[in-house]
């Protein structure tokens, strides 16, 4: 009864929270041109995609006539996942600490971090370090309000003194959304590269041998760490000391060669759809469409056929679906052997 | 500061356009079944498809919903012809006073009360500070101590999660039976 549905569900679900993203732009935004020229061709893209611009605005108007707010129990500003940085002697948090073991760390005068979800982080003098799992996606929100999205198996160190919010990238993918504080930079050392912010939002990809920043909003300063040069010491007329990105741009610092001005034009908030739980591909192989979705799942999919490796598609799934991404791969193979080609490995059976 | 009130207005009377049909729709039919909406968004899709694309870009939402009003008024003519009694009381329905109507908006707004109360804290508190109290996004955002993008995917999220949780408002209880049965 259930063949076929979940992948129309998914991609209702998909339309439904496009839909609810452009609500959001008509309601609050003077939209340009060619952002309506964009509704319009999402709109006569799919008959789902018109359903749910329907629904949901029938939620918005529901919403404007919704007169019982103070009804409601009291809503606490404070999110679940706020991460309270307090000094504190330095001592790992054993994973998903047992109530017992809470209370006697009260009781003990320790300093106690709240974060929401699986794996484990330890807090100590220099900061806070937290830690995701495979296909273990995190959100924090940070005391001054700033919020970061940690992608699965990434690591990073959280130190904020009175002038400056450090975030250490020591491993994975992260992205930030700063609040503005000028006396108070907010600073991502991702090792190769050091980015700087004001009050902006932006992508970290840590690599082995190369860091990528993106920038969604706002701008942010990009800078070479020497220490990650090694080998190659790069002459000062070909390196430039900062390089300033700004929206929808993207520079990729590579750790064993000199970073060269070059910034890339690029759709970011698709590359950093993945905040949200979106998979976002626009002309990228295959290999590389499959090594994000095995990042967030423990179910691996395997590509057996090279060819299929390499070749380029574009498209949005969830990140939680990788069921989706292969009933694709079947759909768009003209070969038979299509079927064969890509395997979904289930944890137990690896 | 306050929202762009043009704006909201305009959407408003857009809107406007198409909720009255909807609601006849509704008093005929007594509720619009997620398979009525699709049919209605499939013909409304197919029309869109019809236009030329720089017309619909002047301004998509008011197309969207003026063709949307119109594929429900040809329904709701069909229907009367269909059910040649059902004229009769159709006026009547219309009617915002009407017990069934009454009725049914009790029941859409207690199902709206629990969705909206499932949200996470920070979430309901932006929908009230947005909706009740009309801010901006850049107001939501300081006086929350957060960015504007968090209010705005906040915001997103929210409206996700109430589809997934009441189906569209009118539809609540067919989904609520469709959720059962599944």
């Amino acid at each position: 009864m259930n063949t076929g549905t979940p992948n129309a569900e998914e991609r209702r679900r998909v339309a439904a929270e496009q839909a609810a993203a452009w609500l959001v732009a008509l309601r609050e935004d003077r939209l340009s041109a060619h952002e309506r020229g964009e509704f319009v061709d999402w709109l006569r893209e799919s008959p789902v995609h018109v359903a749910e611009m329907l629904r949901i605005s029938q939620l918005d108007q529901a919403l404007a006539e919704f007169g019982d707010w103070t009804a409601l129990p009291a809503a606490t500003p404070t999110p679940d996942n706020v991460v309270q940085l307090l000094p504190g002697p330095s001592r790992p948090a054993a994973r998903r600490p047992r109530f017992a073991g809470l209370t006697r760390a009260i009781a003990a005068g320790l300093a106690i971090v709240v974060v929401a979800g699986g794996g484990w982080l330890a807090l100590r003098e220099q900061g806070t370090v937290v830690r995701t799992q495979l296909a273990e996606r995190r959100e924090m929100i940070l005391a001054d309000g700033s919020a970061v999205s940690i992608a699965p198996l990434s690591e990073l160190r959280i130190r904020y003194t009175a002038d400056r919010r450090s975030i250490e990238l020591r491993k994975g993918h992260a992205h930030f959304d700063v609040t503005h504080d000028a006396r108070r930079p907010f600073v991502v050392d991702a090792g190769t590269a050091t980015v700087q912010a004001v009050g902006t939002s932006f992508d970290v990809e840590r690599a082995p041998g190369s860091v990528r920043v993106t920038v969604v909003e706002g701008r942010v300063a990009v800078t070479q760490q020497e220490k990650g040069a090694t080998g190659s010491v790069p002459s000062p007329a070909t390196v430039p000391a900062r390089v300033m990105l700004g929206a929808n741009e993207e520079i990729v610092v590579p750790s064993q060669a000199p970073m060269t001005a070059v910034v890339h034009q690029v759709n970011a908030p698709a590359q950093a759809a993945w905040t949200t739980g979106s998979l976002v591909f626009e002309d990228e192989t295959v290999a590389e469409v499959v090594r994000r979705f095995n990042l967030h799942n423990q179910a691996q999919i395997r590509i057996l056929d090279p060819e299929l490796a390499a070749r380029r598609i574009s498209g949005t799934f969830r990140a939680s679906d990788p069921e989706s991404f292969i009933a694709f791969i079947h759909a768009t193979s003209a070969s038979p052997a299509g079927d064969r080609s890509v395997i979904l490995v289930e944890p137990h059976s690896r | 500061m306050r929202c762009n009130e043009t704006t909201r207005k305009r959407l408003a009377s857009w809107f406007g356009q198409w909720a009255k049909p909807l609601r006849q729709h509704l008093a005929l039919r007594g509720r619009l079944s997620p398979a009525d909406a699709d049919d209605v968004a499939q013909e409304v899709f197919l029309r869109l498809l019809r236009y030329e694309r720089s017309e619909l870009v002047s301004h998509p939402q008011a197309y969207l919903f003026k063709i949307a009003a119109n594929v429900l008024a040809e329904w709701s003519t069909r229907a009367r012809w269909k059910q040649p009694h059902a004229s009769e009381w159709l006026g009547d329905l219309t009617d915002e006073r009407d017990p069934a109507h009454e009725f049914a908006r009790t029941d859409e707004h207690s199902t709206m009360r629990s969705a909206i109360a499932g949200l996470p804290g920070r979430a309901r508190e932006i929908l009230r500070l947005h909706y009740e109290e009309g801010l901006t996004h850049e107001s939501i955002a300081r006086q929350l101590g957060i960015t504007r993008r968090i209010v705005k995917r906040d915001l997103i999220r929210a409206y996700a999660e109430l589809r997934a949780s009441i189906g569209a408002p009118t539809a609540a209880a067919a989904s609520a039976v469709s959720r059962s049965t599944a």
